[in-house]
């Protein structure tokens, strides 16, 4: 019986052990490789166009195809930390490779236009994306702000890319943004209303939670004796004892001083989280 | 009586014994069970653990082609504290929003290079801003760098290609035609290019750039039956699917037409329908003589100040230089630089904002972009940023 136990333990143990490291230590060598050919595909592509490629860059690029063989070679064979030297050897041939290109200054052959409209496209998507999330944000928190313009805007500078009219699109791209910059100080100041409602709560939530606190230790602690209140570290005063800090809480809540109320809650938790820790001081 | 008794010891006897038995397999079940529970316990124990290991903190970045990234941090936070502080990647950050596990908007005071959440109770907060500031542009070329305590993942702008990269990622995957890749925490730097070859996009581009010369040398009377074959093979690659050869061949095609028409324009001919290219390049010939008489003549003079203004080797660029140098500069750039330039070469970034009427965040995206494109230079002055065409050497000039 006790064997049994022992080897049911062991592969238990085994189990919980090896459950977080595996995901470490099995990368996916696929993607390694795909990067890796990717990169060489794309500089080959590149030399390609060069007319008069120089020696350094063509020896450049071939040590790195060079190394992207051997990490297909080592992911065949498993080798996982042979693919990962492999793999990092040849992107560093590829990076270097690529800056002798840019140090050539070729004219760029897929020209401006075509840059301008990705870049273009690339933000109109990241202001959709920006838009989407207030819109969710305004929702959840009832904000009601009204997207309309901004949906239109958005179209519109999508139809505008489409017909190849990009100082249309780039109006409206603006326009876009200044709603979205509009609504985000809007839910900003929304935010801020709210955080002295969301304030008041925390704090009668902590006048609750220290006072059962408090309860708890007199019981525990009804023949201890009496460690000193309080403590004053340069005009800041500690309470220690969660009785006092209750006591003083609700006053300052009742005064409606809840910033003050919330100072001394967050002194209070970093406190006792020191009390908490191993103290190496006497 | 005898047979009744005989009966009922029978009945006695057979139950006890299957009884007997049972008990057996339930004892030794029993004794087993215990272990067996604290393996389930022990294994479920396990999984939480792991959970609280790996999952509280997330940490993805999403590129856009500007250079823009989209920042998003999820983290537990102390539900007793009355606000938590969240290191920002970056110095410039723009639409920063925190909520909490439910959505609700969360408030943020933002400091240098951090900002103070008042998390008042919640347990967890999802942190989304946009920074410029961990890429950096050069040539054609963008670098993404970044520091992280923890794993993280990166969304990759379409139409990129990784060049360069100094560590293994975990992992990879294709997101609606972009690289989602997972890196291990530590110092990272990514290589990648926009705009790549053998995207059905360039490959467009480049079939309709060779299609619009071979036209218009056509159209001149130049007979270019090589390279139109050539178009006619990209043009059935990009159909099948294949955008490098589809572009390859397109870049051919154009080469080829080049070249059709440098041959038709080097044969003799004294006929009087060549009279206006002879004229042209007789012309092309005097004006390259005249550029050339120009630019050694101002070498000259050039040399006698040299020495007087060797102090001055480096200056401000007039804004056509900078058009020259950068043709890829979008429109509002090129107003912000002709802006600058009629200022003496720089102004604050107020100004700016005044005269174009944009946005903080626009003109700072549009500020970065410059810098980036070495364009100008950014200064702090009096909590202010000056802004400052950047000097260039005179014989870059």
């Amino acid at each position: 019986m006790k064997t049994l136990a022992i080897i049911l333990l062991a592969l238990v143990g085994t189990l919980i052990l090896n459950g977080p490291i595996q995901s470490y230590a099995d990368p996916q060598l696929d993607a390694l490789l795909q990067i890796a050919t990717q990169a060489r595909e794309n500089l080959k592509m590149n030399i390609s166009q060069i007319t008069n490629v120089p020696d350094e860059i063509t020896n450049l690029f071939n040590q790195g195809s060079n190394e992207t063989d051997a990490l297909s070679n080592s992911i065949n064979q498993n080798d996982v930390t042979s693919a990962r030297q492999h793999f990092l050897s040849a992107m560093n041939f590829f990076k270097v490779t690529n800056e002798k290109i840019n140090s050539l200054n070729i004219t760029q052959t897929n020209d401006q236009a075509q840059t301008s409209t990705l870049q273009l496209q690339s933000e109109i998507s990241r202001i959709e994306k920006i838009g989407e999330m207030l819109k969710t944000i305004s929702i959840t928190n009832h904000a009601s702000l009204d997207f309309s313009q901004f949906d239109q805007l958005i179209q519109k500078a999508k139809q505008d890319l489409d017909n190849g009219n990009t100082s249309e699109a780039s109006k409206s791209i603006d326009e876009a943004n200044s709603i979205v910059i509009d609504a985000h100080h809007s839910l900003t100041e929304v935010a801020k209303q709210r955080t002295s409602e969301r304030a008041k709560d925390f704090t009668e939530k902590q006048i609750d939670r220290l006072g059962k606190i408090e309860n708890t230790s007199e019981n525990s602690t009804t023949q201890a004796p009496k460690i000193p209140p309080t403590r004053t570290i340069s005009n800041f005063t500690i309470y220690e004892n969660p009785k006092d800090v209750v006591t003083k809480l609700k006053k300052l809540s009742a005064e409606g001083k809840v910033d003050e109320a919330l100072k001394m809650i967050k002194s209070f938790e970093a406190y006792q989280k020191v009390k908490l820790q191993p103290s190496g001081n006497p | 009586m005898p047979q009744e008794y005989q009966v009922i010891t029978v009945q006695k006897v057979l139950p006890e014994g299957m009884i007997f038995v049972r008990i057996n397999c339930i004892l030794t079940t029993m004794v087993k069970a215990p272990v067996i529970a604290a393996c389930f316990v022990l294994l479920s124990l396990s999984t939480f653990v792991q959970c609280a290991m790996g999952s509280p903190k997330v940490l993805d970045f999403t590129i856009y082609t500007d250079g823009t990234t989209h920042v998003f941090y999820q983290s537990d936070v102390d539900p007793q504290s009355p606000d938590s502080i969240v290191n920002l990647y970056g110095n410039s950050i723009e639409n920063l929003v925190v909520q909490d596990e439910n959505g609700t908007l969360l408030s943020s005071k933002e400091n240098e290079n951090t900002t103070t959440v008042e998390t008042l109770g919640s347990s967890i907060i999802k942190v989304d801003y946009d920074t410029p500031d961990l890429i950096s542009k050069n040539g054609k070329t963008w670098t993404f760098h970044v520091n992280s305590p923890i794993d993280y993942s990166i969304l990759l702008p379409k139409n990129s290609v990784i060049v360069g990269m100094s560590v293994s990622p975990l992992n990879m995957q294709i997101v609606d035609d972009q690289s989602l890749i997972s890196l291990p925490s530590g110092s990272s730097e990514i290589n990648y290019i926009i705009g790549v070859l053998g995207t059905s996009q360039t490959a467009t581009f480049a079939i309709q750039q060779a299609q619009d010369f071979i036209n218009t040398i056509t159209s001149a009377g130049v007979q270019t039956p090589m390279a139109l074959a050539k178009l006619e093979d990209a043009k059935s690659d990009f159909n099948q699917g294949k955008y490098s050869d589809a572009e390859s061949l397109a870049n051919a095609a154009k080469s080829l037409a080049l070249q059709e028409q440098q041959t038709t324009n080097s044969i003799p001919n004294t006929s009087s329908d060549n009279l206006p290219t002879y004229l042209l390049i007789t012309g092309a010939i005097v004006a390259a003589g005249i550029i050339g008489f120009i630019i050694i003549k101002r070498t000259r003079s050039s040399n006698i100040v040299s020495s007087n203004i060797a102090k001055n080797d480096y200056v401000v660029p007039d804004k056509e230089t900078i058009y020259k140098l950068k043709p890829e500069l979008r429109q509002d750039d090129k107003d912000i630089v002709a802006f600058i330039s009629e200022k003496g070469g720089q102004v604050f970034e107020s100004d700016l904002r005044k005269k174009f009427l944009m946005p903080r965040t626009t003109m700072w995206r549009a500020v970065k972009r410059l810098e980036r494109e070495d364009i100008i230079e950014i200064e702090k002055v009096d909590q202010q940023n000056l802004i400052k065409l950047r000097k260039t050497k005179v014989d870059e000039k």
